[in-house]
């Protein structure tokens, strides 16, 4: 203990002339808002920032002093020899040594920055680092503090590590820099791969990890090189390299790994379902939620309930879900991916007997947005800005540009056939009270750039100006739900014309369509709980009582006369809960429970298929014949 | 009843062999220091001797074998054996902007038996000021320091690698003064290189001299003196045939023909190899006198000996 003191204390006061410059570089940095005038808070954060800033590139030009003159410029001036003859052995050598020059290095980043601190009023702990990108995490000023002075231990490490390897000026440099671009490359690829698919803020343990590894590595190998090269330059180079590329080759190669499978999760690795799409046809839907052990990143894949088959559609932050669209043949699927280039738009063939997941060549200025694709999926229209853009997918040629007026939220566009696509708008908010008009139009494709504004072929006139708005698949029909008074409308959605009026109770939660026309109406109110059949004119069929139901989801019409509904004990959030799958026969009005557990029904498939989900990442085919559950067995 | 354990003796080497690339530098060095003896290793520069000390002093691990200070191996036990062992440096190494003071303030704390009043009266002694930066030393002061630094706990060994190197002779002398002062005082064991032969003498007990990386000889210098010998032959009356075959029991190391006749140094001398010799006529007025220990070195470690001249080594003991 005396020889790691003796080591540390002088090695301290030999260079402790650096923490007079950095008390007065720190006092500097408190001068500067009163030199600008400023008095008070926002002379203090602009403290703040000045000895924050003027703290790192201190800090960093003591690292390259200190890292260079620790061990290193001894070692290769022949000096190093002073401690080696002595009864020190070489890990106190080394920590007296590097344990002062880190400490004067920590030592001087508080003298700079710790006046700033001590008159800040919030006492430091306003945010003082709020980045544009999502997944650097936002710092006060002891988080950015400890980040920057971390920051510096590296360039402490990394400049010893250069110091010794240049002044060895052995062949070995070769290797080194070699080492250098192997872990660059794979380190850098892996971190582009995270950047890439949005990951960087699910790995952010992952990168912080990394970054302590990096640390720890560049420790350790200034130790090895002490205790095995002692005070041959040469062997000293050797011992370092040896020591700091291996675990750094290991550790890029783990990090490619991670991020690799952070990027590539399966369908297993689903903890949560958030999202679910279906294909109006055919045997395919889409899932997508929160993944195991990746953070804040969230999965969406596509499922085919006939076969298992899964293909993964990609990852991205949880609240930037990737909207999916199939086409009505049910053979295509199309969406926009988010990358840093810009919006891409994928497409996978699902009628391919390998599907997989193609980018199609389409360019486009702007933020895009409600990707629709035609029945065949021959074209993709895509919003963006002001302008309706339709493109043929597999070749990206633009078929038609068609001006739009209306906001995102108030404009609705269904392909009612493949070559004709209708829009209904809606001016202004609707939900907080918009004009009460829906206007319709139509338009052809293909058309060629810079078309013209669609042919107007009708209007919805509304009375009430707060409502909300459903267009149902094939654009038949719009049901307007009014929020002052719960009456649900119904309208033909090409002409506009009034079909019927649903006089429904105000705690419905949702409408919808059923394969005659029929709507069906959830009643989630106090005192009733079930399921309302209305037809077309708005005149009541039937109604089921689910009383002891709190949450009620609905699911799947498997058969023209058979609905399938989830219940919960509870009303907690509806895909999140475990329930009872409930069969209710539209016939006989019967209502019969046909699974139990963690089930929430959620569509049907034209095809006669219906999938339940019935874990976190696990689904079933419901068959109506048996009345069973059927797992799928992704592969 | 097991037998008393001898004490281990203060430094062994065995086999010591080291490379650098593919240059051998140590060849297979093996020799032993005894307790309390003067051990003075010779060479030319670039045989090999700061490499032999820098293992000696478990800086360097050996490509193979072992060095041992007091029965341990220096390169695994290096903090605690040289407890025990007091170094003086080819180059004085010193933090340059330290200063005499704050040097062996340093080293008092890392040496527990360091005697600051013993260390500052050598200072005197050398009249080296303790508050002027190490780096500003002259070379002198800076060996006399180094000296110093190394004396002053009392080691039971020293090992000194080429003390005087660069030293002017007044600082020269006080070094070898200094050290055989010791050597009287407390007869501290003492492993040496120098260049400094003459002064060697008068202190060694025992002389390894190594030429190329490879140890010609170890031995005892009393030894050393008794069997070298050099020997003058004026004008031979039956040529230099003859003579060669009548040094050959005495193992000339060199042979020189010189304008008045043949000098030859020879490593192999005995009064009874020397008797028929020195009664033939026929080899002309054979004169033979003691060699000092440069002629031995020079005759040793000079390029290869001639035809029929060889050396003969002797191991250590």
């Amino acid at each position: 203990m005396s020889a790691f003191a003796a080591i540390f204390s002088r090695e301290f006061r030999l260079r402790r002339v650096l923490l007079i410059g950095a008390l007065a570089i720190g006092l500097m940095s408190l001068a500067i808002p009163r030199l600008q005038g400023q008095t008070g808070a926002i002379a203090a954060e602009t403290a703040n920032a000045a000895a924050l800033l003027i703290g790192f590139l201190t800090c960093s030009i003591y690292a390259l002093i200190l890292g260079s003159g620790a061990i290193a410029r001894d070692l290769a001036d022949g000096r190093l020899g002073f401690d080696f003859v002595r009864p020190i052995s070489g890990l106190t050598l080394w920590a007296g040594r590097i344990g002062a020059a880190l400490t004067l290095l920590s030592a001087s980043a508080l003298l700079v920055v710790g006046p700033a601190l001590l008159t800040d009023p919030k006492g430091g702990g306003g945010p003082v680092w709020a980045p544009a990108a999502g997944w650097l995490p936002v710092l006060n000023m002891t988080g950015a503090f400890v980040v920057g002075l971390l920051s510096c231990w590296v360039l402490f490490f990394l400049t010893h590590l250069a110091t010794v390897l240049f002044a060895s000026r052995s062949a070995l440099l070769g290797l080194d820099l070699a080492g250098l671009l192997a872990v660059g490359l794979l380190a850098g690829s892996a971190l582009e791969r995270l950047h890439r698919n949005w990951a960087m803020d699910a790995f952010g343990v992952g990168a912080a990890s990394f970054f302590a590894f990096l640390l720890l590595a560049l420790t350790g190998a200034s130790l090895v090189q002490v205790l095995f090269g002692r005070t041959d330059l040469v062997r000293s180079h050797r011992a370092l390299s040896m020591a700091l590329w291996v675990p750094l080759l290991l550790g890029a190669f783990a990090l490619d790994a991670a991020s690799r499978w952070v990027v590539s999760p399966g369908l297993s690795d689903l903890v949560r379902t958030e999202s679910v799409s279906k294909a109006p046809a055919g045997t395919w839907f889409g899932v997508g939620g929160d993944l195991r052990g990746r953070g804040a990143l969230a999965g969406q894949f596509l499922v085919d309930a006939a076969t298992g088959r899964v293909v993964r559609q990609g990852v991205s932050i949880s609240n930037l879900t990737i909207k999916t669209d199939f086409s009505n043949d049910g053979k295509s699927v199309a969406w926009l991916a988010l990358t840093p280039r810009g919006t891409e738009v994928r497409w996978v063939d699902l009628s391919a007997p390998e599907p997989r997941v193609e980018t199609a060549p389409i360019s486009f200025e702007g933020v895009a947005e409600e990707p629709s694709l035609s029945p065949t999926g021959r074209w993709l229209a895509l919003r963006s800005d002001r302008r309706m853009l339709i493109f043929e997918l597999r070749t990206g040629r633009l078929v038609a540009s068609v001006p739009v007026t209306a906001d995102w939220d108030a404009l609705r566009t269904r392909w009612i056939a493949e070559d004709r696509l209708r829009f209904w708008s809606a001016e202004g908010n609707v939900s907080l009270g918009g004009e009460p008009r829906i206007s319709i139009a139509e338009t052809h494709v293909p058309q060629g750039p810079g078309s013209g504004a669609p042919a107007s072929v009708g209007t919805i006139e509304l009375t009430a100006r707060g409502y909300a708005w459903y267009v149902n698949l094939d654009g038949g029909t719009v049901i307007v739900r009014e929020l002052k008074t719960g009456r649900r409308r119904l309208f033909d959605g090409r002409t506009g014309a009034e079909l019927g009026v649903i006089d429904a109770p105000q705690q419905q939660s949702g409408a919808i369509l059923l394969a005659d026309g029929s709507v069906a109406v959830l009643v989630q109110g106090p005192k009733s709980r079930g399921l309302a059949i209305y037809d077309r004119t708005g005149v009541l069929r039937r109604s089921f009582d689910l009383r002891s139901a709190k949450g009620l989801l609905f699911g799947a019409q498997p058969t023209p006369t058979t609905i399938l509904v989830s219940v919960a004990a509870e009303a907690t959030p509806l895909v999140r809960t475990a329930r009872r799958l409930i069969l209710l026969d539209l016939a006989t009005g019967g209502i019969r429970e046909v699974g139990r557990g963690w089930i929430a029904a959620f569509e049907a498939l034209d095809s006669g298929v219906t999938v339940v989900r019935t874990g976190p990442a696990t689904f079933a085919r419901w068959d109506p014949a048996t009345e069973m559950l059927k797992p799928i067995v992704p592969r | 009843m097991s037998a008393p354990r001898t004490p281990a003796p203060p430094l062994t080497a065995a086999g010591l062999t080291v490379r650098y690339g593919r240059r051998i530098a140590l060849d297979d060095v093996s020799f032993g220091v005894e307790e309390g003896s003067v051990y003075a290793l010779l060479g030319l520069n670039g045989a090999g001797k700061s490499s032999l000390v820098r293992c000696l002093l478990g800086l360097r691990r050996p490509e193979s074998g072992t060095a041992k200070l007091f029965g341990r191996d220096v390169w695994s036990h290096r903090a605690e054996v040289l407890q025990e062992v007091g170094v003086v440096p080819e180059e004085p190494d010193a933090p340059p902007t330290l200063s005499v003071r704050e040097i062996a303030r340093f080293s008092a704390r890392i040496h527990s038996k360091f005697d600051r009043a013993g260390f500052d009266q050598r200072l005197r002694r050398f009249g080296v000021p303790a508050d002027v930066p190490f780096g500003r030393l002259s070379k002198g002061q800076k060996g006399q320091v180094a000296l110093a630094l190394a004396l002053a706990p009392a080691p039971r060994m020293l090992i000194l690698d080429d003390p005087t190197l660069g030293l002017d002779a007044k600082a020269r002398r006080s070094v070898f003064e200094e050290l055989i002062g010791e050597l009287a005082e407390r007869g501290t064991t003492v492993f040496l290189t120098t260049h400094e032969l003459a002064a060697v003498e008068g202190i060694a007990d025992r002389v390894g001299i190594l030429r190329d990386g490879r140890l010609l000889i170890d031995e005892d210098l009393e030894s050393l003196r008794g069997r070298f010998r050099r020997l003058r032959f004026t004008r031979p009356n039956d040529g230099e045939a003859t003579l060669d075959r009548a040094l050959a029991d005495l193992a000339p190391v060199t042979i020189e023909r010189r304008a008045w006749g043949v000098e030859a140094i020879v490593s192999a001398f005995s009064e009874e190899r020397w008797a028929p010799l020195a009664g033939r006529a026929d080899l002309g007025s054979p004169e033979v006198e003691a060699v000092r220990l440069e002629d031995l070195f020079l005759a040793l470690v000079e390029p290869p000996a001639p035809t029929g001249a060889s050396v003969e080594p002797r191991g250590a003991a």
